[in-house]
């Protein structure tokens, strides 16, 4: 080949190997579930924040996976996301709906209730037809009642809620069909529980994980692989914003 | 000993039927890489769709949604057809039908022998090299990743399952592809010019040995898409076996891998011992040649538990054995074991190279015989032996036989005695010589200074009381990059502007080689060292968030990883310019070197010497007016016959695997 | 070391200048050293990590020390016969003969070889002193520890007071992705905090519930890996108050840079108030936890039964996930 037409196949060449390296580095590694921003709700020094947690993702390439939604705070729909932001030095008032069964807890040290406001949280139990009382539960003996199906777990600020469950008997068709679920409290269709809790965050910013120590990820070896190990799944991250 | 006495044609890999014409087909119907190409795309649909049909039945892939028996299915298909593809199986299928074999092996002219399976080792030899680079700075792409993400503490630019995907890849580019750097390129290409021989022992099997590399790279990459895998490179258990997807395409390219360079070191150490020219005797050898011969042992005898260990990972992760589950009967440590029996003699596979290339070069760039040349044997060998004595060293702190510490600590120790030997066969040959300075002496002397380091801290995490707080931190991972990177990489670069006007006929701009090795060496240094600081207070390997004093430390670290970056980016602008654009043509013997490979011509013919060689002096004879050429390469006749009758061995008929 | 400065292979080729090359080296090299060495030795010492909180770490810091002065004679003079070559042994330009061929010799090999193992040696068997004295050196011992100087036995595994000779014993339990240390002489409780008493002998053994993980207490230089249905132990004796960091230092899964913990040295009276109100607070979930045992069985809880009995319960998914049997289904 001639000089130019070398040049010009070797430059041709460098783009092609740099734009394929930008593609995978965008598409593929620097992806990131999108983040729900509380900042700008927030009011008095209390925030409100809501998640759910439903038996299968369906919405994605992993349909079985369990995994939870966080509410977007303008539109109101759940959306497919563990990442969410909230103002420093605020009390977030943490609504979860539980839409999962249950399964026991690996180390049953999880199942109390840490970290938050009154080291308790609020339960309200939805069998279908009508929707019960707030009570305050402390600890979860999750293996006689297989009451816990997931925990809302910060280790960083030593957070630690464990998710009621509805235990009843003949659980599989009842459990949400479809994600996210109505997400409406007096939802006709599921069983599922309401969960509420407190805790402020710290004056300073920062960013914590947060994840789930029921091993709920079925298939895997412990119960922790597959949607236990994958950011939008059952573990996320909480940015605090100063 | 088979000595080569036929005519020329008959030594041609393949054989000919007298008076046969090779049948040439068009170029697109010939096999080459867009038949492999297409042979391995086929071959992964049928194998996904076989493992589809066998697994989707079983409930741990119905309700996990991974799939690992498609997964691994499919890639060991899509290697078998990318080896039909390519025609590997071709002449075989012909000599078991009876038909005649067709070629000789040397497949075409110009590039397009290079993208077919050639069994010309010179061809396979640079086909390796461009494999090489290529995967090297792939990996290097995936090291700038980390290093970006490591600049802050706290705020974090790629996801958790990102990071480690990548400090995965990174880790697993460099360790998996980087064990046949040296052995791939300037072994295969050198190692018969060196022994003044026509050909290899095996060339199928060499060409192979080359063929499963590109399906490993793909394969490896391919863990993107799919996730990745959370292990890092040693791969421990359970976690590869709780991993998803990614973490097959991890084991099948490792064991892939493992196959490879079994090949390669095992048509290595029979071409070394079996194809030298009379008169090469084990005390004429070059230096670099003795590192090969050692390397491959390694190879050849480490290998086999890398394969079986990640032949194990796949069974736990398709079929349900549980070799490796604690709970159900297995044992981690069963892991961690078979891993570093391999691991050890891995870094020493990488290693021994970089010894060899230097001892090769100083010589020829000082003027002087390599100093204490059986001392440097021997301490090749040394290292070779012991590193199978020594892999609990990376098990300190598992908590494996605490009575075995003391012993594994003595047997670490020893084996930087026969590492030292290479210091001081270079500073003997150093002493009062006439350096020159050009740059494959300047990345020589680069290795020496960086293996200085990583070897002095190899001692410190010998220490098994040092190694309780080294172990699992930034300490470990400057003294790998010190000595695998100071060491091998600057080494290869080194071999790299010294032997590429034999290889390729022309000459890397050699102001563009030394900028290169200067903002390299600087660079180099200036990343690595502050690690060592890093670990020692406190930060273990593979984290993205570390304590806040540390930040200044990182960020100086990763800065300069960027402008290691670009250093590279000079040897690649180097290389590609001076390989494709400027093309200055190559004197036959540039560095006045003694070697054998330098007395024919740069690039060597098609079958390396007209004639074999007698070999008459060593290679490393400078400075001794009395010194025989190193060669006589047109023998009188009847001198081989006569040898040859001397000793009663018979001819070879020149067949080959 | 000094093997080639002195070499006298020179003469044979007859140079001149032999003496005073090998002669200058070595006075350098020597001179270098004994600065190298004692900056390293008193002034950069005292200071190395991992400090002197606790008897391992401050043996770890004279190891480190010890390592450190031998080091640096060897490294001053690969790298100042390295800077002396390119100095003075450049071939000038113009000059195309070859310098002398000396092949080797043989005393300065021998010499060579001779220091270096004296070296190493003398390295092996100091490092087993060290690795003997202070118990392990806070490495990790397996379940059945064979450095244990100087640990008082176990003499109760379901009380200790201050001042008996009884090892305090810490249970650490690493999961994916928190460290949990239980107390099995308090009552057994759980807790995510590390409290330890001042220069109390404290007898870790360190496990894990599902991958392997490792337990690095940086400032108490112990570190132990945590493996599955696997009991690894390591001692030390921390000798001054203040705090530390925990840290994981095996890849355990996405959470593994964020695995980790403070802990805090305190009085023994701190200490011993400390695990009498946390008993009392953590009463509730204690009860619930499986017994003490060295390796943790997350099945033999008491509520174990009823579970099993309750049939269509489902898991999350719809499926039942039986930690006994971690790969099913």
């Amino acid at each position: 080949m001639s000089l130019p037409a070398r040049v010009t196949t070797l430059v041709i060449a460098f783009l092609a190997v740099v734009a394929g390296g930008i593609y995978v580095a965008l598409h593929y590694i620097g992806a990131q579930p999108p983040v729900e921003n509380y900042t700008s709700y927030a009011s008095n020094g209390q925030v409100n924040v809501t998640l759910m947690t439903t038996a299968q993702t369906t919405v994605t390439n992993k349909p079985d996976w369990v995994t939870y939604f966080i509410q977007n705070p303008s539109t109101k729909q759940f959306v497919h996301t563990t990442y969410f932001e909230v103002p420093a030095n605020t009390k977030v008032n943490v609504t979860i709906l539980g839409y999962d069964g249950c399964t026991p807890l690996r180390n049953p040290v999880w199942g109390k209730v840490a970290g938050v406001t009154g080291n308790v949280e609020n339960v309200q139990f939805f069998n279908g037809k009508t929707m019960s009382a707030s009570q305050p539960i402390s600890t979860f003996d999750s293996w006689a009642d297989c009451s816990v199906q997931h925990t809302f777990a910060i280790p960083g600020l030593g957070v630690n809620v464990p998710i009621a469950s509805v235990t009843t008997f003949n659980e599989n068709s009842n459990l949400c069909g479809t994600s996210p679920c109505t997400g409406d409290p007096s939802d006709a269709n599921s069983p599922h529980t309401v969960v509420k809790f407190s805790f402020t965050t710290p004056k300073t910013g920062g960013v914590f994980r947060w994840q789930c120590f029921v091993p709920c990820g079925l298939g895997y070896v412990d119960g922790n692989g597959g949607p236990m190990g994958t950011p939008g799944y059952m573990m996320g991250q909480m940015e605090v914003q100063a | 000993m088979a000595i080569e006495t036929q005519p020329e044609s008959a030594q041609a890999p393949g054989g000919r039927e007298p008076g046969g014409t090779p049948k040439e087909r068009a170029w697109w119907l010939r096999p080459a890489w867009h038949t492999a190409l297409i042979g391995a795309i086929v071959g992964y649909a049928f194998g996904h769709f076989l493992g589809n049909w066998i697994g989707s039945g079983y409930q741990q892939v119905g309700t996990s949604d991974d799939n690992d028996m498609a997964i691994v299915l499919g890639y060991g298909f899509l290697v078998l057809g990318w080896l039909i593809g390519l025609g590997v199986f071709n002449d075989l299928i012909r000599q078991m039908v009876g038909r005649p074999i067709n070629g000789n092996g040397h497949t075409g002219n110009g590039l397009a022998k290079y993208f077919r399976y050639s069994l010309d080792h010179k061809v396979v030899g640079i086909q390796y090299l461009v494999g090489m680079l290529i995967y090297f700075f792939t990996g290097g792409l995936f090291a700038m990743a980390i290093r970006t993400e490591l600049l802050s503490p706290s705020y974090h630019v790629l996801s958790p399952t990102a990071y480690l995907e990548v400090v995965g890849e990174h880790g697993t580019m460099m360790m998996m592809m980087m064990t046949s750097v040296v052995v791939g390129p300037l072994g295969n290409y050198l190692v018969p010019l060196m022994i003044g021989s026509k050909r290899v022992a095996f060339p199928r099997i060499e060409a192979l040995s080359f063929w499963l590399t590109p399906c490993a790279f793909v394969i490896l990459l391919s863990s993107i898409p799919l996730g990745g895998f959370p292990t890092g490179w040693t791969g421990y258990a359970p976690l590869s076996i709780q991993a998803g997807e990614g973490m097959d395409a991890y084991a099948f390219a490792f064991g892939l891998m493992g196959v490879s360079v079994i090949l390669a070191g095992f048509n290595l150490i029979c071409t070394i011992i079996c194809y030298r020219a009379p008169g090469m005797r084990w005390g004429r050898l070059p230096m670099f040649v003795w590192s090969m011969l050692t390397t491959s042992f390694l190879f050849v005898l480490a290998a086999p538990v890398l394969v079986g260990g990640m032949y194990m990972i796949i069974t736990d992760r398709t079929a349900q054995t549980a070799f490796f589950i604690n709970q159900l009967g297995g044992s981690s440590y069963l892991y961690e074991d078979l891993f570093w029996f391999f691991g050890h003699p891995e870094v020493y596979i990488l290693a021994l190279p970089g010894f060899g290339i230097v001892s090769e070069i100083i010589p020829v760039f000082t003027r002087k015989p390599l100093f204490g040349y059986k001392v440097a044997a021997a301490g090749m060998f040394g290292v070779a032996i012991l590193s199978f004595f020594v892999w609990q060293h990376h098990l300190f702190d598992s908590g494996m036989d605490p009575d075995m510490r003391p012993l594994f600590m003595l047997t670490t120790e020893l084996i930087s005695i026969p590492t030292g030997f290479i210091y001081l066969v270079a500073m003997g040959t150093f002493w009062k010589a006439k350096l020159r300075l050009r740059p494959p002496m300047l990345f020589a002397m680069g290795m020496y200074v960086n293996f200085l380091f990583g070897g002095i801290s190899g001692v410190f995490l010998s220490d098994v009381p040092a190694d309780t707080t080294a172990h699992g931190s930034f300490f470990v991972m400057a003294h790998f990059h010190y000595t695998i990177m100071g060491g091998l990489i600057f080494a290869f670069f080194g071999g790299l502007y010294y032997w590429l006007p034999k290889i390729m006929g022309v000459t890397l701009n050699e102001r563009l080689g030394k900028i290169h090795f200067w903002t390299m060496f600087i660079t180099f240094n200036s990343t690595f060292m502050p690690l060592f600081a890093v670990g020692m207070l406190g930060q273990p390997r593979r984290v993205f968030e570390y304590a806040r004093n540390l930040e200044t430390l990182n960020d100086w670290v990763s800065i300069s990883a960027f402008c290691l970056g670009v250093s590279m980016l000079i040897f690649i602008f180097n290389f590609v310019m001076s390989t494709v654009v400027w093309r200055k043509r190559a004197p036959q013997n540039p560095w006045q070197s003694r070697g054998l490979e330098w007395q024919v011509s740069s690039p060597p013919p098609p079958d390396n010497f007209t004639h074999i060689p007698v070999v008459l002096a060593g290679p490393y004879e400078y400075g001794d007016p009395n010194a025989l050429p190193v060669a006589d390469l047109n023998p009188p006749a009847g001198v081989i016959g006569g040898a040859l009758a001397g000793a009663g061995a018979t001819t070879s008929a020149g067949t080959e695997a | 070391m000094a093997a080639e400065a002195s070499s006298p292979a020179a003469p044979a080729a007859g140079s001149s200048g032999g003496r005073r090359d090998g002669l200058w080296l070595l006075v350098s090299w020597i001179v270098l050293s004994i600065i190298g060495c004692l900056l390293v030795a008193l002034v950069w010492g005292p200071h190395l990590p991992p400090g002197a909180a606790s008897n391992t770490a401050r043996s770890q810091q004279v190891d480190f020390t010890v390592l450190g002065t031998i080091a640096t004679p060897v490294v001053i003079g690969v790298l100042l016969y390295f800077g002396w070559a390119i100095a003075f042994w450049r071939q000038k330009p113009g000059d195309e003969t070859d310098a002398e061929p000396i092949h080797g010799n043989a005393r300065v090999s021998a010499i060579w070889i001779t220091a270096t193992s004296a070296i190493v040696l003398a390295l092996a068997v100091y490092g087993t002193i060290e690795l003997i004295a202070p118990a392990g050196a806070g490495a990790g011992q397996g379940p059945q520890p064979v450095f244990n100087h100087n640990i008082p036995a176990a003499a109760s595994d379901t009380s200790w007071s201050p001042g008996t000779n009884n090892v305090l014993q810490v249970q650490v339990i690493g999961q994916q992705w928190a460290w949990t240390y239980r107390y099995p002489q308090f009552g057994g409780f759980e807790t995510t905090n590390l409290v330890l008493p001042v220069g109390v002998p404290v007898r870790f053994n360190v496990t894990s519930l599902d991958v392997i993980h490792s337990f690095w207490a940086y400032q108490l230089g112990v570190k132990a890996d945590a493996n599955p249905d696997v009991n690894n132990v390591a001692y030390t004796t921390p000798e001054h108050t203040g705090g530390f960091t925990v840290r994981c230092a095996e890849l355990c899964g996405i959470w593994h840079g964020a695995m980790y913990d403070y802990g805090k040295i305190v009085s023994v009276s701190d200490f011993m108030s400390w695990t009498h109100s946390t008993a009392i607070q953590l009463a509730a979930v204690t009860k619930l936890l499986p017994p003490y045992a060295l390796t943790y069985d997350p099945t033999v809880v008491a509520s174990m039964g009823k579970v099993n009995t309750q049939l269509g319960l489902t898991g999350a998914g719809g499926g039942f996930y039986n930690p006994a049997d971690p790969e099913q289904p």
